[in-house]
């Protein structure tokens, strides 16, 4: 029986579409990277940007991307794309290190000299997080299954460390979507936050570019954030990328 | 007993109402920039003092040397006090304020008082008029860069001197070299017995232009009086004056085209390990580059020639200081590999260096070497270089000149979908999905066959009055009456305790109803009806019609009975 549901789970897997790379794909990356090589950023951002729409889950689609908003001078936005290829390639030591460089050039010192979204930071990315929840709920079920008809002591304790690892899988992969759909990073050069929506309030403090924030809430055109150390205040979806 | 606790109390009690006062004493308010006085910070009124802090607006030097604590009782007035006391010395000639010091009891800040320092500069007293005196010097007053240069610092002291602290100047600009560990000669001058203490540091210019050496110093204590409770010791500074020395460009007239840097003196030996080799095996050729001066950075030594191959191990170096001065020696193996037959020559090897003793660039060379190559006896050109195990030349460091962001991804490989990018999390709901299902069936299988098993054995003992009823009604027309009428009331009895009715005897009966609740009566009429049955049916007797109605109602009796009953 289960030998039976594992193959209809792989089969699952398997039969689900997968996104072939076609000749034009290839073609329009080899010319983003003659363009990034060449120094001409804007035309390989908008190549690059037209990949990014179609390969959603290419985390080096997003470092080439970061470096060219990097090199033409959009350090907001190369941070918030370098935060999304860790997400992809966690243990990636070119993105770390470019991660680095570009917060480096950011004006904002946050939450005493260590980077908000580096406490989403985990080092699965969401497909290897999948991998081990399914493993684990596979380990569980199998435990669970095998307790019905024999009880002993290790049965009873594998059952708890089995439980154990999959509320602990279950619970990085549900920070890991958390973090994912709530990451930001301030754009414009100076933008101030806001107590409530709309410019004529009280102006809380100033964000430069390049500043991470976690985006609590939207409302128009306005976004709630915190930069942490309860700072929270609105600030206009415009000036920040998310 | 009593009457110590009063006092112990009446005591504290006093010490905890005193008042808290902080005083700062200097031994004088006025001094020159080579002496050192006695600061104290008395506190009055508290036990639990944290170590005073004084501040000196960064124009002393201070040194805690110790603290005491008393005790005063006068008129049942208890006055706790503690002194902590510091040594001062000055950094610079002026008019300065000390203080206030600052000490912090049970979490409350108290300050003292602040007190004004005349500094003035040092007294010009000649050396051979004082009891004690330092002097540093160099050997020369100017040098080219990367000279040897040496710095002397002396202490002289006809006084005894105790607890010298050294304070060695920072060498900006130089490479320094300790040249050795602290050398004391006793000196008679004049009839007075001088103590000489020396210490020699090894100096190597890394910069052009007029430099200047800080002046050293040194803190001690020098004995006053003794007595027989002690000795009384006053702090004393030494400082000495700052020298000046030029620093020279290297010339750069006749500088040779092979001048690599290399200032000392030096030679350059060569050896070679064989003279006479088959082609194809290797010899040692051993260069070794010695003399006054640093020799780590000289690179290997190139020989350029097409008759055999060199392959260059890593070089060894060891630098010594004898005589005031460095010695160094770089020796470099090469292997050499002939590549043809004969008669082949090492050329001769030079050096450059520039010897700041002539104030000239000097060179040296090898002699020219000649080895005699025979033939190979298989004819291959075989490299026998076994014995050279790292042939690496001497690793240099990295100069890192720019960073910048790490290189783009290239391949177009890295859009496609991995297998683990198939994976979704809806294909971990639908298997957590599919799981639970498989468990809940296994866990209802499982408990569901249990309970029919149950219920199995429930049903048979509620309905076993039923099927005996339904079965005693047809059982005067059976032909075989007895053995009907004692089947049926062993299955009867057997459908009520879960055993094989057709296997129950007259003797089991007693076993039977061991633990159920029937009387005594009724088990012995049980036992009579048993026994009448095995009679009529083992004994031979044949049954009439009257007797058979006699045992119809005496077995629906019993098992009326044992119906109530159980």
């Amino acid at each position: 029986m289960i030998s039976k549901i594992l193959f209809l789970y792989f089969l699952l897997i398997f039969s689900s579409s997968t996104l072939a790379l076609n000749e034009s794909d290839t073609k329009i990356f080899i010319d983003s990277n003659t363009s990034y090589d060449q120094g001409d950023y804007k035309n390989a951002l908008l190549k690059y940007q037209e990949l990014a729409k179609r390969f959603p889950k290419s985390g080096e689609l997003y470092y080439n991307l970061a470096n060219a908003y990097y090199k033409n001078g959009e350090l907001g936005k190369s941070i918030f794309y370098y935060i999304k290829a860790r997400k992809i390639l966690p243990r990636s030591g070119d993105v770390k290190y470019n991660l680095e460089y570009a917060r480096n050039q950011k004006i904002d010192k946050q939450e005493s000299d260590k980077n908000l979204l580096d406490l989403f930071h985990i080092p699965f990315n969401e497909n290897e997080l999948l991998i081990l929840v399914t493993v684990c709920a596979l380990a569980f079920w199998t435990i669970m299954i095998i307790s019905l008809y024999k009880r002993n002591f290790i049965i009873m304790y594998t059952r708890y460390i089995t439980v154990s690892l999959l509320i602990l899988t279950s619970t990085l992969l549900i920070l890991h979507n958390f973090s994912e759909k709530n990451i930001g990073v301030v754009t414009a050069q100076e933008t101030s936050v806001f107590s409530t929506i709309g410019v004529n309030s009280i102006k809380l403090f100033t964000l430069h570019e390049g500043s991470e924030i976690v985006v609590l809430d939207k409302k128009d055109n306005w976004n709630l954030i915190t930069i942490g150390d309860n700072r929270k205040g609105w600030i206009p979806s415009d000036k920040i990328i998310n | 007993m009593k009457f110590y606790f009063f006092i112990y109390i009446l005591m504290m009690a006093n010490l905890s109402l005193a008042q808290i006062q902080v005083h700062l004493e200097v031994d004088s308010d006025a001094m020159s920039v080579n002496e050192v006085i006695g600061v104290s910070v008395k506190i009055v009124g508290a036990r639990n003092a944290s170590t005073p802090k004084i501040n000196t607006n960064g124009n002393f030097n201070l040194q805690h040397e110790g603290s005491s604590s008393q005790i005063n009782i006068i008129n049942s007035n208890t006055t706790i006090s503690t002194s902590h006391q510091f040594q001062l010395s000055p950094i610079k000639p002026g008019n300065f304020t000390l203080g206030p010091a600052t000490v912090e009891i049970d979490g409350n800040e108290y300050t003292s008082n602040v007190v004004s320092i005349r500094v003035s500069t040092a007294t010009s007293v000649p050396n051979k008029d004082r009891h004690y005196y330092i002097e540093t010097f160099l050997d020369k007053k100017e040098a080219y860069l990367g000279e040897q240069v040496i710095h002397t610092f002396k202490l002289l002291n006809k006084v005894q001197l105790y607890n010298s602290t050294l304070e060695i100047p920072k060498f900006d600009g130089f490479i320094s070299e300790s040249l050795g560990p602290e050398k004391s000669v006793i000196k008679i001058i004049n009839g007075v017995r001088w103590k000489e203490t020396e210490i020699k540091t090894l100096l190597i210019p890394t910069k052009t232009g007029d430099l200047e050496i800080p002046p050293a110093s040194i803190n001690a204590k020098l004995i006053i009086s003794q007595s027989f409770f002690g000795a009384e010791t006053k702090p004393v500074r030494l400082v000495s004056e700052a020298i000046k020395i030029r620093i020279k460009e290297l010339p750069l007239t006749n500088k040779p085209s092979n001048f690599s840097g290399l200032i000392g003196e030096f030679n350059i030996s060569a050896s070679l390990e064989k003279n006479n080799i088959k082609r194809g095996e290797s010899t040692t050729l051993t260069l070794e580059i010695s003399g006054i001066g640093d020799s780590q950075d000289f690179p290997e030594p190139e020989i350029k020639t097409n008759e055999f191959k060199i392959y260059n191990d890593k070089p060894t170096f060891n630098k010594t200081v004898q005589g005031n001065q460095i010695r160094s020696v770089k020796t470099f193996k090469k292997a050499i590999v002939p590549q043809k037959a004969g008669n082949i020559t090492i050329p001769s090897i030079e050096i450059a260096f520039f010897n700041p003793s002539s104030g000239k660039y000097e060179s040296k060379s090898t002699q020219a070497i000649s080895i005699n190559v025979l033939p190979s006896e298989n004819g291959d050109e075989e490299l026998k270089l076994a014995t050279f195990n790292n042939l690496t030349s001497e690793k240099r460091n990295i100069n890192l000149l720019a960073t910048d962001l790490m290189p783009i991804f290239y391949h177009p490989g890295v859009l496609e979908n991995r297998f683990t990018q198939n994976i979704k999390i809806n294909h971990l709901y639908v298997f957590n999905i599919f799981a639970f299902i498989l468990y809940i069936c296994l866990y209802y299988q499982k408990h569901f066959k249990n309970k029919i098993k149950l219920d199995f054995k429930k049903t048979k003992r509620n309905k076993a009055f039923s099927v005996f009823n339904k079965q005693y009604k047809n059982l005067k027309k059976q032909p075989h009456f007895c053995s009907q009428a004692s089947a049926l009331l062993r299955e009867y009895l057997g459908d009520k305790f879960q055993l094989d009715g057709k296997s129950i005897t007259t003797f089991d009966l007693d076993k039977i109803f061991l633990n159920s609740k029937i009387s005594k009566q009724t088990l012995l009429e049980l036992k009579n009806i048993f026994t009448k049955l095995d009679n009529f049916q083992f004994g031979g007797i044949t049954i009439n019609d009257s007797q058979k109605d006699e045992l119809m109602v005496a077995l629906f009796k019993i098992v009326k009975k044992l119906e109530q009953e159980l």
